[in-house]
């Protein structure tokens, strides 16, 4: 019963990159880092350690409002959205699309901001980049906490826009727009391939969210 | 008699059907379905639910009183002491894997932890530079080519059928099932087995709540985040070239 430990924690450490790690994909900057993405995650490595640390000058309604910037200056939300809903999005009509969008940004955004406090005290260190085949990059990094053993995370860059953004992120060997994907490929095949189910679930997950949230 | 004997047979083969998803015709569908490698999707949800169950009532509560009851470094201790009890096995299937290395690192630390580190109390090899690494009769097999076989989730978690093979390898492997009776080292095995699992709930108590809460599909989440885990997992065993001999050695 040992060795189910070793699978129960390997999927719980997925589970907690994943969830975990969710914040510095969302992070990013790429300020003058066009082209280099080991340069890009760099800053945005540099600017995330430089909000999340500032507990002195900084309150943390600033703190959200400068990392929600920089997510949406570096993410790619609208193409990590696209990437979630797998073959549905060609099937799904204009209406449901710009919807689905609507609600998948609101859902990051709550996931970055519900975990803000358990990044105090973050640093980084950068890795090396391995090219993917199709044509990303992902930089490895390792992030530091004061309390908290170090945890390895892969940062993919895209250049869907001309500029370098963050389509993913790798923890524990898990991509998480791709077990996302999962997740809701699997919802929608449960139901049919329906996509207003899958609007309906996911509007009913970003009022919850609103509810914790106030 | 052969009436009552083609009507068990009958059952069973229902029930078999029962617990196999249908092969989709639709070319997308198909995909999908060849993509997730779960052709046991009916029963595998089944006993998702089931272990839900028993998570919810049993080993949650269980994981929030250990939390609440036990200070963080005496956890981090019991943690230590679990990884260390598992280094045996670790170093056999680092040996069967081929990779001697990882094998001489799973053994060091073993040596180190048993006796600096106070019968695996402390990780006293981690603070020497020697990490703890994770190795297992499943991951071993697909070092050596055999597939995972379809997805299955077992009592003890998500698995496949090479993996849920390797598990009952492991078992073997561990010093303490060949305990002799009477010395009480088998009940303090059995409360050290049950005393890992709920230490391995609590370490991840906010991470699979989020799971449960944020997943549309939490049982697709989890199947998928475990198929890429173990991927990545022999992969990295595959791809460890490092020297047999460490640097230090020939300083």
């Amino acid at each position: 019963m040992i060795k189910n430990i070793t699978r129960r924690r390997a999927l719980a450490t997925v589970a907690a990159s994943i969830a975990g790690t969710s914040l510095f994909a969302f992070d990013a900057s790429s300020s003058g880092a066009a082209g280099d993405p080991k340069q890009f995650v760099d800053i945005f490595g540099g600017q995330l350690e430089t909000i999340m640390n500032n507990n002195h000058s900084l309150p943390y309604e600033a703190k959200k409002k400068k990392i929600l910037s920089l997510i949406d200056a570096n993410v790619d939300i609208d193409g990590i959205a696209q990437y979630c809903l797998g073959r549905y999005w060609k099937t799904a009509s204009s209406d449901q699309k710009k919807y689905y969008l609507k609600l998948f940004c609101s859902i990051v955004r709550y996931s970055v901001m519900s975990r803000l406090n358990n990044f105090n005290g973050v640093h980084y260190t950068i890795g090396n980049v391995q090219k993917q085949d199709d044509g990303t990059d992902v930089v490895y990094t390792t992030l530091s906490f004061p309390d908290k053993s170090p945890v390895n995370v892969g940062w993919t860059v895209g250049y869907r826009q001309e500029h370098p953004q963050i389509v993913d992120v790798v923890g524990g060997g898990a991509s998480l727009r791709l077990t996302q994907r999962n997740d809701y490929v699997a919802f929608l095949r449960r139901n049919g391939g329906d996509v207003d189910i899958l609007l309906n679930a996911l509007s009913k997950q970003v009022a919850r969210n609103e509810g914790r949230s106030q | 008699m052969s009436r009552y004997l083609g009507c068990v047979i009958l059952l069973l083969l229902v029930s078999c059907s029962s617990m196999k998803a249908p092969v989709p015709k639709d070319p997308d569908d198909l995909a999908d379905y060849k993509a997730a490698n779960d052709k046991y999707e009916p029963l595998n949800r089944k006993m998702f639910n089931l272990s839900m169950k028993v998570d919810k009532w049993i080993f949650h509560p269980a994981a929030k009183a250990y939390v609440w009851a036990v200070p963080r470094p005496i956890r981090d201790s019991i943690g230590n002491l679990i990884r260390t009890q598992n280094e045996p096995s670790v170093f056999f299937n680092d040996v069967a894997a081929g990779r001697p290395r990882r094998a001489g690192d799973a053994f060091v630390r073993w040596v180190i932890n048993m006796t600096a580190g106070i019968a695996g109390f402390m990780d006293v090899a981690k603070i020497a530079g020697i990490p703890h690494h994770g190795n297992d009769a499943g991951l071993t097999m697909a070092n050596w080519g055999v597939p995972s076989g379809p997805y299955l989730f077992l009592p003890i978690g998500p698995s496949s059928f090479r993996d849920g093979f390797g598990y009952a390898i492991d078992q073997g492997l561990s010093p303490w099932d060949y305990a002799p009776r009477g010395f009480g080292l088998l009940s303090f095995n059995w409360a050290y087995n049950l005393m890992g699992v709920v230490h391995a709930r609590a370490d991840h108590l906010d991470d699979l709540a989020v799971v449960e809460r944020d997943a549309l599909d939490p049982y697709a989440t989890i199947r998928s985040a475990y198929q890429q885990e173990r991927k990545a997992q022999a992969e990295a065993i595959k791809n460890d070239h490092r020297a047999t001999v460490p640097d230090w050695y020939d300083r």
